[in-house]
């Protein structure tokens, strides 16, 4: 008798010892999953190589719960509030215009960290809105072109004054500290680029192909610019990787691993509740493609010593 | 014209047609051999535990050049012999791939041959080279109104751009500034390369960039401006440029493998990749260096 009042006790014992792990488990579990900050990306279009690349950037840098959803493929945005709240979000990383516009109409109170937007500056801003710019200072563009051709003085640029003057200003300041000359032309209308670009082409050394909707308004456009610099053999500098394939020279572009490594930099100053000095960044790190078909063809001097720095090269 | 045809047959005699099964018989063997023939020359060029692999993954650079690389070194080296060059982006999954391997070459950096030798049992062969020089050293550098303390700590000058792996990164600021408590904390913008760090610090993306020597010298070049808005906060240890290593077991067959690597400096297509690797040349191992890499 004594002894199943004994096992009784140690039974209850043992019950409720391990009652009290289980909670206390569960307990921490819970407290463990709420502490752990929850983290969505809206990826604007996980088609596109470098959302893609800036994504996958930004999860491996990151050590935090992470939910992706891919713009494209019929997301609504009461699906992506659904996602938010039964997953108490607390950071949304929007890739891409679409996904930053997404949630531009809700008043949200999450974080949003946006990047690989073009003109991000007239994107609205709240206070808890951060984000990577997505273009390279002209200032890194400049000394890129110079890092390359050392021996390339002067620089042709046409811009539209409605869109480009302030650029245009800033670029002259930095190209007179390098000692390259930039020759501006501006531009009213697109039809009288192809002008423009004839009067320039004879006074320069390269041509700068900026992006402004008024000298390229179309892929006609353009094509029609490269050729006219190409039957003169005049180099174009440019900001668009895809054009060197048209036969552009050399282009300087954002490095996407290194805008998700910045993106994923904001996140962790987020979490640890860190001062983050600027809402918006520009990109720290430069693609750089180098057209050797062209360099070759035009007899242009380039510095082999920056081959290491160059990302592709086209032969 | 049925009929025809019956006759025909039935006049065809047995040794005629034992004749004809023969030569069939033999067309079809010569078939198979032909076959099996271009099987085995296939297989033998495909395989590639026959080629000489050449492995590279740099923990002192960020930049994706891999692609280009590639193209460029195999155009070059595939001329040479049965040899294949194969770029890494990633640490783990470079030695998981060379654990099951045996006839290769590594390209990798002095620091990351000090943390595998002993486990995939290399022997160094040649050291990369660079202004006549087979060393580097790194600094960190700040913009040029900076004003810190005697004791430097990490959280002063972060974010830090750095061109190399984040955990390289670590190794040299600790080696730099001993601050090993916060170390961990401390952001860490890994950029594509050295100009890059150097910029981000210049143009306001990071406080401080950790950087070759050289690079600062191209930086004075390229953009004189900018460097003068840069001081160097304090300079770490020289190490060694690119290794080129090979498995010990291997060592004897390698020989000439690394005579064709070294010999790329006297061609000119060879110094185009060589400086894809952003060194010059290559020169044979030596005892010291040995002995600052094995230590």
């Amino acid at each position: 008798m004594r002894i199943v009042k004994i096992n009784r006790k140690k039974n209850l014992k043992l019950a409720v010892a391990s009652t009290t792990f289980v909670c206390l488990l569960s307990l921490s579990l819970m407290t463990w999953s709420n502490t752990i900050p929850k983290v969505l990306v809206l990826n604007s279009d996980a088609t596109v190589d470098k959302y893609t690349i800036a994504q996958d950037e930004f999860s491996k840098e990151l050590p935090c719960f992470i939910q992706k959803v891919d713009l494209s493929q019929d997301k609504k945005i009461k699906d992506i509030e659904k996602i938010i709240e039964n997953n108490s979000v607390s950071i949304i990383y929007c890739i891409g215009v679409k996904a930053c516009m997404s949630l531009h109409h809700y008043n949200r109170q999450e974080y949003i960290i946006f990047s690989s937007i073009l003109n991000s500056f007239r994107l609205p801003m709240r206070s808890k809105t951060y984000g990577i710019s997505n273009e390279i200072l002209s200032g890194i563009q400049i000394t890129l072109f110079r890092y390359i051709f050392p021996k390339i003085n002067n620089i042709g640029v046409l811009y539209s004054e409605k869109y480009n003057q302030e650029w245009f200003d800033q670029v002259q300041l930095e190209a007179d500290r390098l000692g390259i000359k930039v020759m501006g032309s501006p531009v009213s209308e697109s039809k009288k680029t192809l002008s423009e670009l004839k009067n320039l082409l004879s006074q320069i050394h390269a041509f700068w192909l900026i992006s402004d909707p008024i000298i390229t308004p179309n892929k006609e456009s353009l094509l029609k610019i490269i050729s006219t610099c190409d039957s003169v053999k005049i180099p174009i500098f440019s900001y668009n990787q895809i054009f060197a394939e048209l036969g552009v020279t050399m282009t300087v572009s954002v490095d996407d691993q290194t805008i998700g490594r910045q993106a994923a930099d904001i996140a962790k100053q987020i979490v640890l509740s860190k001062k983050i000095d600027e809402h918006v960044q520009f990109p720290a790190g430069s693609h750089i493609v180098l057209n050797l078909k062209k360099v070759n063809a035009y007899s242009l001097e380039y510095n082999k010593d920056a081959l290491s720095s160059i990302n592709t090269i086209i032969e | 014209m049925r009929a025809h045809l019956n006759r025909i047959h039935n006049n065809i005699s047995p040794t005629y047609l034992m004749g004809k099964r023969f030569t069939s018989y033999m067309w079809k063997f010569l078939f198979i051999i032909i076959i099996l023939f271009f099987k085995s020359v296939c297989s033998y060029a495909a395989d590639p535990d026959t080629k000489i692999m050449i492995f590279f993954f740099s923990s002192e650079t960020n930049i994706n050049n891999f692609k280009s690389l590639k193209t460029e070194f195999d155009k070059y080296i595939t001329a040479l012999g049965p040899y294949e060059f194969q770029p890494f982006s990633d640490r783990i999954i470079f030695e998981e791939h060379i654990k099951t391997k045996k006839n290769y070459l590594l390209f990798l950096s002095s620091w990351h041959y000090q943390k595998i030798y002993k486990s995939y049992l290399l022997s160094p062969v040649l050291v990369g080279s660079k202004n006549n020089t087979a060393t580097q050293k790194r600094a960190i550098v700040v913009k040029a109104g900076t004003s810190l303390s005697n004791a430097i700590r990490f959280h002063d000058i972060e974010p830090i751009a750095s061109a190399s792996s984040v955990e390289h990164t670590y190794h040299y600021l600790i080696d730099i500034i001993k601050d090993e408590q916060s170390l961990e904390s401390t952001r860490i913008i890994a950029v594509p390369k050295d100009i890059d760090a150097l910029m981000a610090v210049g143009f306001g993306m990071s406080k401080s960039a950790l950087v070759t020597a050289y690079s600062l010298n191209t930086l004075k070049t390229v953009n004189p401006f900018l460097f003068n808005s840069l001081k160097i906060l304090t300079e770490g240890k020289e190490s060694l440029l690119l290794i080129a290593a090979v498995p010990k077991p291997f060592a004897h067959q390698s020989e000439q493998a690394i005579y064709i690597i070294q010999q790329m400096a006297a061609d000119p297509n060879g110094v185009k990749i060589l400086k894809m690797f952003n060194i010059e040349g290559w020169k044979q191992i030596e005892a010291t260096d040995i002995s600052k890499l094995e230590g």
